[in-house]
């Protein structure tokens, strides 16, 4: 069933065309200028702070990837359903509302990233050449912790969504999730390049986790040990969100509070 | 046992009032003054196996959020409701597996895709195996014909053929009971009566159990057998529809086509409601006298031309208790 729900959502994904290309130009677009960035950064020199060029390239297009993997609409979804009431149209569904709203999301994405992001990253790859992992065990531990990765935004994601239950009102949420991820997950800057005190903190969060973490597994930044470590403390995350989802699910039943006829 | 029952349920609201002017408003930022809003106290009622029931009530009745607690969106503040045994806030998945709903305000489908491609999802939802996904989507198709627009994106759809997709959706998995809120609004009168014409023919063929909120009379008298009525969240009558008619429709309306013109009729139990010269209609509580009666005696007395009985329609006894309250002024 939820195989169905993906395809129908990605097939849904075909009917706007003119939207898709324009996408498709966005990503090009700030890909292109980030890499200019970081080449003028690097111009002259083989490594800063002992990252080399072409990690730095791999680190731009996977985590072009992996943004499209993670984009979510999730939670502002859950909350303009709270605040215009369609949700209770969710809950007399005979599914798992949350990975019925996951299933949605991930066609989406399957087709944005086949679709949209892929061809922008194949320019890319064109101009500045693209390295794959030195080893495949590299390659597998990468594929493992970035998995762990989506289920932990997910999680995080879902958790915002219901706290509309409370606040009914969803703006804020895309703010806060947006500001989080920019600072500490390292989406827009790896953390390589961070000041000191800031990776600090980010080191007591779980947001480098998602996007940061499975990519120096990818470029071979981490010892096998620290990979396996890095995978560790995604575990250790996604339990706590699970816990806390879990809490804010079963709370937000009993205050459900339909409005609009 | 019953099908549905329904035990002393309440169910309140908190509802925070919004006081005008700007002060006010950044106060509203620390302090909120709310209140308690009752949306249903203390209702009773229990429906069985197969009942056609009409819900009605005006705006802000409470019918839909009686619907909600029945189909298991919202907990009841106090009391409790089973529907086939279970109950349905907490049993959420079990019970929606049996039901269908239909808000006529609220869309199932996907926007952009075709409406079959909604029911193949929702084959796979309810577990529906092939004959009967296969038997009973042919038989809507049909009843329903939707045929022209099987295949069409549903955002290019008209809110009519929207409507009878998802009516479709909520009977395809053969549910034991259908909540129906509003299913025909909006809608023009050639589509409400292929809906109607739908839910009966449903109801005789599968035993469905439906529970239908509308603000159409017509709806009621054409699909319903019982009707229940609900004003600020009580239950005002609970019972069949001829009953209904009969206790507070106890008037009729005789039009009477005199042979001439100038005839005065003296009686006081006849009451002159309109008079076009030598047509002139009458209201008579049929508790005083009944129809054959009041005819015999204007027939006795005068030569007439012609003679015709209105039955008052559910939809003016409805109208006159929204307006009057339940119990007169």
């Amino acid at each position: 069933m939820y195989f169905e729900l993906i395809k129908k959502s990605f097939m849904e994904k075909f009917t706007y065309r003119v939207n898709s290309y324009i996408f498709i130009l966005g990503t090009l677009l700030s890909l292109f200028i980030l890499m200019s960035v970081w080449s003028t950064l690097y111009r002259g020199r083989e490594e800063v702070n002992g990252v080399q060029f072409d990690d730095m390239v791999a680190y731009v297009i996977v985590n072009a990837i992996i943004g499209g993997l993670i984009y979510s609409e999730i939670h502002t979804n859950i909350g303009k359903r709270i605040v215009d009431g369609s949700i209770s149209l969710d809950f007399i569904k005979p599914v798992n509302f949350k990975a019925y709203m996951f299933s949605i999301q991930l066609g989406e994405n399957l087709f944005r990233i086949i679709f949209n992001i892929v061809p922008a990253c194949l320019f890319v790859i064109f101009i500045w050449g693209f390295t794959l992992p030195e080893t495949p065990h590299q390659m597998i531990l990468f594929l493992f912790a970035l998995i762990n990765g989506v289920i932990l935004f997910f999680y995080f994601n879902f958790i915002l969504g219901l706290l509309v239950f409370w606040f009914h009102s969803p703006f804020f949420v895309d703010w806060v999730t947006k500001a989080f991820f920019q600072l500490f997950a390292g989406t827009v800057v790896p953390l390589w390049f961070y000041p000191e005190f800031l990776y600090k903190i980010s080191l007591f969060l779980p947001f480098r986790l998602i996007t940061y973490e499975p990519i120096t597994i990818y470029v071979g930044q981490t010892s096998l040990a620290e990979s396996w470590w890095i995978i560790f403390q995604q575990f250790i995350w996604i339990i706590v969100f699970y816990l806390l989802n879990k809490w804010f699910w079963n709370k937000s039943q009993t205050i459900v509070n339909i409005h609009g006829g | 046992m019953a099908l549905i029952e329904v035990n002393n349920v309440s169910k309140d609201f908190l509802v925070y009032k919004r006081k005008r002017g700007f002060l006010n408003s950044l106060k509203s930022l620390i302090i909120r003054d709310f209140e308690i809003k009752n949306a249903a106290k203390d209702i009773n009622f229990s429906i069985d196996r197969g009942e056609l029931v009409g819900y009605i009530g005006a705006n802000g009745a409470g019918k839909s959020t009686t619907i909600k607690m029945l189909s298991g969106i919202l907990t009841p503040t106090e009391g409790n409701i089973t529907v086939d045994g279970r109950i349905p806030y907490q049993d959420r998945k079990e019970n929606a597996l049996r039901m269908g709903v239909v808000f006529g305000q609220r869309s199932h489908l996907f926007w952009d895709l075709p409406m079959v491609d909604t029911f193949d999802l929702y084959k796979k939802m309810y577990k529906i195996d092939d004959i009967t996904f296969k038997h009973n989507l042919e038989f809507f198709i049909e009843l329903l014909e939707m045929k022209e627009f099987l295949n069409r994106p549903v955002r290019q759809l008209s809110l009519g053929q929207k409507m009878r997709a998802n009516l479709a959706i909520a009977f395809l998995h053969d549910p034991e009971i259908v909540y129906l809120d509003e299913p025909t609004i909006g809608l023009d009168v050639l589509v409400k009566s292929k809906i109607r014409r739908f839910i009966k023919e449903v109801n005789r063929e599968k035993k469905t159990t439906l529970i239908l909120t509308t603000h159409d009379m017509d709806d009621i008298e054409e699909i319903c057998n019982r009707l229940i009525m609900i004003d600020e969240g009580k239950i005002l009558y609970d019972g069949s529809l001829t009953n209904f008619k009969t206790q507070f429709g106890n008037e009729y309306v005789l039009t009477i086509d005199f042979a001439e013109e100038n005839i005065k009729i003296t009686d006081s139990r006849f009451q002159l409601v309109k008079d076009q010269g030598k047509r002139k209609s009458f209201s008579i509580k049929r508790s005083v006298i009944n129809p054959s009666e009041a005819i015999t005696l204007i027939v006795r007395q005068h030569d007439i031309t012609d003679i015709k009985i209105n039955e008052v329609k559910v939809e003016d006894i409805v109208k006159n208790l929204y307006m009057e309250g339940f119990y007169g002024k």
